[in-house]
């Protein structure tokens, strides 16, 4: 197979810096179309998926680690990928998991500190961002973490209900339970903290 | 309404998702692969370097060395585990104001190179309604942040030097005192990894009762990185009183819990 025998030796990858964009998961699929290579993915993915992370971690260190085990896991499962065109869907798939991990891992690490609130790491982040956007992203930390995530998908990544519920192991009416509490979980904290200004 | 709201989410999500760009990302290439076992170099390596990353991060009280010699597996990221008085490098390998040895032998890594002071910004973090200095007693303290502007990790050990002026006018008192402040537990010295763009942190306090004089306004946070000369400001409006000197604790990969804050 054309794909496994690229992954096998792999030609130095052409220096052309594939944006997000340039990797698109096609459709349909041409039977004479190269299909993309985990080295193409990672150039072309890469990005978008570190910011998809970062907006369910927060801090840059922990979405680039959850950003690489997805890539790692991808690698370890291509050869059962039935569609290489399908691998986008699996990676975001694995970086919602990472993440919640990752997020349940520093919850437990949490426990042990004698007072219960550390700051949300890359809050140096937030800095250099509008006060208006840095209100709803701190909401955001502040949302259970499944609501996050529907969030995040589908405000930020624009997947379709349908798809969410894929990404997420979930049925298409728990996305929307869950959406419309987080929606008006977040109108709450929101207005409470810019309310009367 | 939620129209409104919806809009809203999307704009914060794309502002904060876009805040990282790709020269923010860790260099992407991996380290050269020994062996061979399975598949390409490229995905080995991000096997390495996703072990790599999940595993050693961060708070190297004195023995972080990276076996395989590999290069790219630099701890370029911590977690909020291990922060509580880990400690390795000997107090006196970090003096804040005094230029000793630039570098510890607590060193954690021979790629990760002392932060320069052209590669580090500051600023004050700023309290929060859950967490916040103040609080009476005539306590003042500041979260101080050190972030990495360079383009490849660095490190710092121990004590930052802080001081306080208004305008161009030294108004607090050398030296600082090392150790537990009004409002956080001094873990003591150990080594910060800051990936690019990351940041340590150290807590400071001082009081504004009147004290031998009376107290003065302050406008400007001076800061020396650990073993190093070169002076760092941030704005920072306060009263500093008392006997006009500072009290610092060691650096670490993440803001300290604050204790009796609550005021």
């Amino acid at each position: 197979m054309a794909t496994a025998l690229s992954l096998r030796r792999p030609q130095r990858p052409d220096t052309r810096r594939a944006d997000a964009a340039d990797v698109v998961v096609t459709r349909h699929h041409d039977p004479d179309e190269a299909l993309p290579t985990l080295e193409q993915l990672y150039a072309g993915q890469r990005l978008a998926m570190v910011r998809l992370a970062i907006l369910l971690v927060d801090d840059l260190a922990s979405a680039e680690d959850v950003v690489q085990d997805a890539f790692a896991a991808l690698h370890a499962h291509w050869h059962r990928l039935r569609d290489p065109h399908a691998a986008t869907g699996y990676l975001r798939m694995s970086v919602v998991n990472g993440a919640r991990s990752m997020l349940r891992r520093r919850r437990t690490a949490r426990a042990f500190v004698p007072p219960p609130d550390l700051p949300q790491p890359g809050a140096d982040d937030l800095a250099v961002l509008a006060e208006e956007h840095r209100e709803v992203i701190a909401a955001l930390a502040g949302l259970a973490p499944r609501q996050r995530e529907v969030i995040v998908l589908r405000y930020w990544s624009d997947l379709s209900e349908a798809q969410i519920a894929r990404t997420l192991g979930i049925s298409q009416g728990t996305v929307k339970s869950t959406a419309s509490r987080a929606l008006d979980a977040l109108e709450r904290t929101l207005s409470q903290k810019g309310g009367p200004r | 309404m939620s129209d409104d709201l919806e809009d809203r989410l999307r704009r914060a999500l794309a502002a904060r998702a876009e805040v990282v760009s790709s020269s923010d990302l860790r260099p992407a290439a991996p380290p050269p692969a020994p062996h061979r076992s399975r598949g390409p170099f490229l995905v080995t390596g991000l096997a390495l370097a996703a072990a790599a990353a999940a595993a050693g991060v961060f708070v190297l009280g004195g023995g972080w060395s990276p076996g395989g010699g590999t290069t790219v597996a630099v701890p370029a990221g911590w977690t909020a585990t291990g922060t509580s008085g880990t400690t390795g490098a000997t107090p006196d390998a970090a003096d804040g104001g005094s230029p000793t040895s630039p570098t510890t032998s607590a060193a954690p890594s021979p790629t990760v190179t002392l932060c320069s002071a052209s590669a580090v910004s500051v600023f004050v973090l700023p309290d929060t309604d859950t967490r916040r200095h103040g609080g009476g007693m005539n306590h003042q303290g500041a979260t101080i942040g050190l972030t990495n502007t360079g383009a490849m990790p660095c490190r710092l050990t121990g004590y930052p030097g802080v001081a306080l002026r208004q305008g161009t006018t030294m108004e607090s008192e050398d030296p600082n005192t090392r150790g537990s402040t009004s409002y956080a537990q001094d873990p003591g010295p150990s080594t910060v990894v800051l990936p690019v763009g990351g940041s340590a942190y150290a807590e400071v306090s001082w009081t504004s009762a009147d004290g031998v004089r009376p107290a003065t306004s302050v406008d400007t946070l001076q800061v020396i990185l650990p073993d190093q000369r070169t002076v760092l400001t941030a704005p920072l409006t306060s009263v500093l009183g008392g006997d006009r000197t500072l009290t610092v604790t060691a650096l670490t990969p993440i803001p300290l819990p604050l204790n009796g804050s609550g005021g």
